[in-house]
This record gives C-alpha cells, structure tokens and sequence, in this order.
C-alpha cells in the first residue's frame, strides 16, 4: 500500500470517529417522554412532587405495579389511583371492587369518573381555571378546576367537596371499605400541587378516611399497552399465527431460492416489413390524402387489367367499357356502365370526402378481386 | 473494490447453493401446524410449543445426513459444438456419485437465455453409480456461446431437504446458419433443384472446355461428332463439353436494417445466409472460386475467393455469426470496397431487400460501372407481407390507406424493376422457401449459358 493510500485511509478513519463523537453528543439530548400523572415523571404532568413529598414525610407510600390483589388480608389500605384508563378489562375490575370490599380505601382522581364504579356524571362549565369549593363545613377554598364534569352524588352518597355547578367530591361506602371519587387530578400534578389551596384539598381528602398504608396505582396507566396481545387474543389463535409464520419462512425458503442462471427480462424486438407503408398511410389519413389514394388504387387496378386481361393503361376509362363487359362476370350490364361512369367523375373530383373514398375503395376492390383472384 | 464486495456477497448470500425445503417437508409441517394448534384446546404452554417446532426441526434436518457431500457428486456434459439453428438437438449429461448414499437429483443447464430446452431434468443417481441424462435443444439464434454453470437440487430417499450447488462445466459453442438446404444440395443437386431443373439442362452448344467423348446419342449436334474416333471405333461418337470452371463468384450480404424483417419463420437475413452458403456449396462443388462480403454501414466480413471444400467451412466460421444492423446499408461503400478487392471478372451475388436496394437512384449509376467488369445478381425475397396488405379488404379508412399504399409501392417497385432489368441487371425476387433453390439455379443458368 503506499503512501497516498495511507494517508487517506487515517483521514477517512478520524473523520468517522469525530463525526462519531458529534453526533452522539447532539444525539443523546433528546427529551425522555413521560405519560401524564405517572409517579415518577418529574414533567409538568407528573405527580413525582406529590409522591417524593410523601415520601420525605415518612409516609408508607408505594407503588402498585399491578392489580390489587382480593385476598390480600392486610387491611386499611388507602389505594391512589390518578387518572387511571377505564378498567376494559372484567377481572381487574373485580380485583378493585374486591380490594374496597374487604376494607380498603380507593381514592380516584379523574376528570371524567363516568363507568367509574357506577358513578354518574353532568356537566358543569366555568370559564374560569380557578373555581371556589366549599367542603362538607362550609368552609371555602380556591383550587384549580380543569375538567368541565360533575359529579352526580346518589342519595348514599356523602358529598365532599362541592361548587355551584355541582360535587367535586363524594364518599361512598363499598362493603366494609371506602371509596373517594374525586374528578380534578390536577391538585396532584407537579405544575399546579402548590397552587391555590389545591395541596389543602389534598390533604383533606386523604384524611378522611382511615388508612396505614398509601398505595400508588401504576397499573392502570401501563395496562392497556404490553399485556393486551396476549389478554385479547385466544391462544390457539396466537398458536396457529406462529405455525403460520414458520411455515411461511419455510415456503419462503421453499419458493424463493433461486435455482437455475439469473435470467433477465428483454425485449425481443422483431420489425415487419410493412413499417414504411404503415407510416405512409398514417401520413396520408392525416393529410386527407383521399384523393391520392384513391387514385393509387384506380391505377393499380388499370395495372393488373393489362397484365391479365390485357386492357390497356392508357386508354380512358370510358374507352375500356366494352373489354370490361366481355370480361367481368361478377357484375351486370348496368353495374358495369355506372361503375365506369362513375369512377371517370369521381377521380376528376378535386375533393372527395371520407365516405366517397371508402366506398369507391371497396368497388374498386371487388374488381381487383375478381382480376387477381379469379 | 466491487468485485470484492461482489464475491463477498455472493459468500453471505449462499449465491448458488444452500439447501431448500421439500415440498414433502411444507406439506407435512403444515398438518403438524395444525395439529398444534389443536393441542392448545388441551392445553400446551408457550414452552412446550416452541419446543415442540425446534424438535420438529431439527429431526427434519438430520434427512440432511443422509444427502451424499456436494463434492461427491460429478458432473460432465456432451453437446456437439456445432449446433444448427432452429434444429432439433440432443444433450448428454454424466452425473457420477461417488458415494454410497443414492440420492434423487434435479438439473438445470446454464444455457443461453434464448435457447429452448425443458429444465429441470430429473433422475436418481444410485450410490458408487453413474446415471445418464439427456435434454433436447434448440437454439433459435445464431452466434458465439459460452456454457459455463450447471445447477443442480438433489434429496435423500427420504427427501426432506434438497441440497443446491452449481457446477462449473464448461463448454463453447456455436450456432450456426441452418445448413439443411445446403446437405440437401450436396447429397443430390438434381433433386434439390427439381422444380427449376429444365434450366440447369439448357447449354448453350459449342462452349465451355472438353470434357469427354461419347457414343452419339440421336438429337446431338451433328457438329460436335467427333470424327477421327467415330473412324477408330467403328461407332459415331461424340464430343461433349462441360461449363468452364475456375470462375469467380462474389457473394455479398446486406446486414442492414431491412434485412431484420420478419418472415414466416425466421427473419430476411437467416434466409439469406443460407442460400448464400448453399450457392457457395454449389460454386465450389462446381470447381469455382467463391468468396463472400458482408457489409451493412461498411463491410463487416470479407473472405477471400477461393476453391475446394475447405473454403465453405471458412465462409460458414466467417459469417455464423453476423447480426442485423440498426444502420441502413451502405451499397456505394460495399461495391467500392468489392471493386478493390475483386480485379478479375466474376458473377456478383447480391442477397439485399429489394425495396432498399431501389430506393436510391444513384445506384443505378454506379452499378452502371459495375456492371461492365462483373457479371450482377441481387437475389430478394418476395415480400409476402405487403402483398396481403395490398389484397386486405378495406374495411376501415386505416385499411383502406395501407391498402392504397401498398398498392403505389407494387407499382412503384415494378417500374423500378423493368428499368434495372432494361439495363441488363438479374434481378431475382423468390418466396422465402425457395429463395437458396431459385439463387442456385440462377447460378447454375449463368454458368451453363457461359455468360461469364
């Protein structure tokens, strides 16, 4: 290898590894993604503020990663759930409604409770982003209000927290447990935790029921994404999408293997011997060239009239007529006369139109016809 | 560098060989698809099913222990060198096992795209044993070839898995100009030239060298008896004379354009290089010199006159593979290149299409000068096609415009021919079977005449 080569190669080499080092530099500051009101997402949307507070406080709070377990027995548990998916899935549900049952707290904060554990809901529109709330004494706080719903309480149902528009919050007596539905999990998140009296209100609510134990839920925000192939699709139809799949790969193999010289698609080209006459009757029907034509063909047929019958070239139309009645067979006396007639006016004609053409060239073929085919 | 990445690729990709599933093998994976996926109603777990389609798949493979080594194969091919276009020919093939297992095999020749065959061939080679296999072939097109891969499947009793290669065989080969016409002349020139056999007789009496002496037969010129021996003999003998021989015949082939024209069967330059080596045929079996030019722009082959047999086979390795040019044909150029090159008087065959020929005026001219040191054929083929297109009903304007043209051009082409022919120039126009028959005894007529 000489030198020049060498050369290049070190440059080429340092320019991939600077360029290497460049755009992973550039590259890894993209952005990490949070879903809104996850507890470890420290975004706007988040609710880590709300939890790592909690936390610091020497609260026992913890995340659920999965569904509340029935026959767990330890009781007074107070399970956070922030938003969470509607529950599409039936044992689930069962799992939740279960865990209250047994004599547990379920706290929901979500803006649209509707299908929530059969709460129902209205809507109730302020324009503003703070609202005023009173609770259950009568006191008065500010708090951010997002959602344009209310809650619509049954007769069961202690009312919380409420506005002019209608309940904010309600506690209903499940079995042996509770549940608090709550429909602004907004007070939780990081961006708006501090503002107006939203911690207060927090706070509130998650006194009022008795509990050793916060559960955060996780389970109901990262559902619906991994586990649904699995949970929504029969077995055998996932069993027999494998098999598929194998065999496919085998008749892939099966089919696909090349065997035998790498053929290339051609053309083949193949020329006729009528090319220039095609291009020349093409020129003629787009000039209108009847007459021409026309013409060609009369005297083709004087041609083979001498060549065969021995009528001569020269001679008018008019002239050859009797020749023409001894030797013409296929036509009588009087389509023989208006032919020759006819045929003498038609070629002196300085235009002849489309239909004229087409049918003299017809009578003129008939003739041709019975001269050359006999 | 691309080589390199080429032959780097064709290492990863298992260009040419690898192994393949059988048919057999899909067939029975896909019932036990099936009944797999039947079992799940039993209830199977993700880890059984998984195993169970390893397992499966690996048993299939060990059908691959018993498929002999590709090295053990062998093969060799037999094709003649020489293969005539558009005719019927048969491949031998030896494929030798040199080991013990016996093995199902599927072959498929690396032949030129254009050759007509009937791939794959199959067979079973048994173990330590040799089998023969044979395909028929027709090469449609003439030229020069190289067969270079042989590409071979081949499978266990059991057949499971096929194993592929390609060998390398390598063989040359050629494809020449239908030579039948020609065989059929050398065998029996009268037969061949049946239909045109009352020309062949006409001799013009009293010319030509001495050939022998004869018994007089009743009709002989009682001019030619040859006295002195029909004295010695007792009977009234007769001298016979035969055409000269040792004259120089030109054969030129027009490559342009035109000749691509479609016939019947095959195009206007196949045709007219088969007549043209079957007049060559004829002139040398005759004791004549014959030589051959092929021009289309400019002159692309040039063999010089020569006599003896020998010379067909250097006229047929010259022209076998000469091809249809794109470029209409220079005359001018080829005739003045005839002219350097062809100083003493001979007959000048010219296989051309005769509307090309026609077309220019100033040929006529310079064939004048031609014409007056050589003896001049041009040697066409009917053109059938504008015949029909003269004759077609005129049904549509379209029609009717191609049939008026037609028409003009017949008529055209016939005054042109009467004014060639006014100057003495042989124009001979044939039906494209009869095109090597009718140049033949056009041949034969001049030389019997002694118009040379």
């Amino acid at each position: 290898m000489n030198k020049s080569v060498k050369q290049t190669w070190a440059w080429i080499v340092t320019l991939v590894i600077i360029f290497g080092t460049v755009s992973l530099f550039l590259g890894s500051k993209k952005p990490v993604e949070y879903s809104p009101y996850i507890s470890t997402s420290p975004s706007p949307t988040g609710v880590k503020a709300f939890y790592t507070y909690m936390e610091e406080e020497g609260i026992p709070i913890k995340r659920l990663k999965e569904a509340p377990l029935s026959n767990d027995n330890e009781q007074e548990k107070l399970l956070l759930m922030i938003e969470p998916t509607l529950l599409s899935n039936q044992e689930a549900r069962k799992d939740y409604e279960s865990f209250v049952k047994t004599g547990n707290t379920l706290v929901i904060f979500k803006r649209n409770l509707e299908g929530m554990f059969d709460i129902k809901t209205t809507f109730g529109m302020s324009d503003e982003e703070a609202v005023t709330i009173k609770d259950q004494n009568g006191e008065e706080y500010k708090a951010t209000m997002l959602t344009q719903m209310r809650i619509l309480p049954d007769e069961s149902d202690k009312v919380l927290l409420e506005d002019d528009f209608g309940a904010i919050a309600i506690k209903r007596n499940i079995g042996e447990g509770t549940l608090i539905a709550v429909n602004s999990p907004d007070w939780l998140t990081n961006q708006f935790i501090l503002e107006n009296d939203n911690l207060n209100l927090v706070f509130q609510l998650l006194e009022e029921p008795q509990w050793n134990t916060i559960l955060v839920d996780e389970y109901s925000h990262q559902s619906t994404k991994k586990q649904a192939i699995f949970e929504v699709y029969p077995m055998w139809l996932l069993v027999g999408s494998l098999q598929l799949i194998i065999v496919t790969l085998l008749w892939l193999l099966y089919k696909g293997k090349r065997f035998g010289p790498i053929l290339r698609p051609r053309e083949e080209m193949v020329r006729f011997s009528d090319e220039h006459i095609t291009a020349l009757a093409a020129w003629y029907q787009k000039g209108k060239l009847y007459r021409d034509s026309l013409h060609s063909q009369a005297s083709y047929l004087r041609s083979i009239f001498q060549e065969k019958w021995g009528i001569s070239y020269q001679k008018d139309w008019e002239d050859i007529q009797e020749q023409l009645l001894l030797k013409v067979s296929s036509m009588n006396r009087e389509a023989i006369t208006s032919f020759v007639k006819e045929i003498d006016t038609v070629l002196k004609k300085p235009d002849i139109s489309k239909q004229e053409y087409l049918l003299w060239s017809t009578r003129i073929d008939q003739l041709r016809k019975e001269v050359e085919e006999g | 560098m691309t080589k390199l990445l080429k032959s780097l690729s064709a290492r990863f990709l298992f260009l040419d060989r690898g192994i393949v599933p059988t048919k057999r093998l899909l067939i029975g994976y896909i019932s036990i698809s099936i009944c797999i996926t039947l079992f799940t109603f039993i209830g199977f777990s993700w880890l059984q099913i998984f195993m169970i389609n390893g397992l499966i798949l690996l048993a299939s493979l060990l059908d691959l222990r018993s498929i002999p080594k590709r090295s053990d194969i062998q093969v060799t091919r037999s094709i003649p060198a020489n293969l005539e276009r558009g005719l019927n020919y048969i491949v031998n093939l030896q494929v030798q096992n040199n080991s013990n297992l016996s093995c199902h095999i599927q072959l498929i020749d690396g032949m030129p795209q254009s050759f007509i065959s009937n791939f794959p061939i199959e067979g079973v080679v048994p173990g330590r044993g040799t089998v023969e296999l044979t395909y028929p072939i027709i090469a449609p097109v003439r030229g020069k070839y190289l067969l270079e891969k042989m590409f071979i499947r081949y499978q266990s009793s059991l057949g499971l898995w096929q194993k592929q290669m390609a060998v390398q065989v390598s063989d040359a080969i050629r494809v020449i100009p239908d030579l039948s016409e020609t065989k059929r002349y050398l065998e029996d020139a009268q037969h061949f030239l049946m239909h045109e056999g009352m020309k062949i007789r006409k001799q013009k009496s009293g010319v030509g060298e001495f050939a022998q002496i004869r018994n007089y037969v009743v009709g002989d010129d009682p001019r030619k008896i040859n006295w002195r021996q029909t004295a010695k003999l007792q009977t009234v003998m007769t001298n016979q004379y035969e055409p000269e021989h040792g004259k120089h015949v030109m054969i030129l082939i027009d490559c342009g354009r035109t000749m691509g024209a479609e016939l019947r069967h095959t195009n206007r330059l196949e045709k007219a290089i088969e007549a043209s080596l079957t007049v060559a045929a004829a002139a040398l079996g005759n004791g004549d010199y014959v030589g051959i030019i092929a021009f289309s722009k400019e002159v692309t082959v040039f063999v010089p006159p020569d006599k003896g047999m020998a010379q067909l086979q250097k006229i047929l390795d010259a022209v076998y593979d000469i091809k249809v040019d794109a470029a209409e044909s220079n005359y001018l150029q080829a005739m003045n290149y005839l002219q350097t090159v062809q100083k003493k008087r001979g007959l000048i065959l010219l296989f051309s299409d005769i509307q090309a020929f026609l077309q220019e005026e100033q040929t006529l001219f310079y064939f004048e000068g031609i014409k007056r040191r050589h003896m001049f054929m041009l040697v066409t083929i009917k053109d059938e096609l504008l015949v029909n297109r003269a004759r077609q009903d005129p049904t549509s304007l379209n029609r009717a415009m191609v049939k008026g043209i037609a028409q003009e051009q017949i008529m055209h082409r016939k005054r042109q021919k009467t004014k060639w022919e006014k100057q003495g120039f042989i124009l001979v126009e044939a039906k494209e079977d009869r095109l090597a028959t009718a140049a033949v005894s056009h041949y034969i007529h001049i030389m019997n005449q002694g118009l040379l």
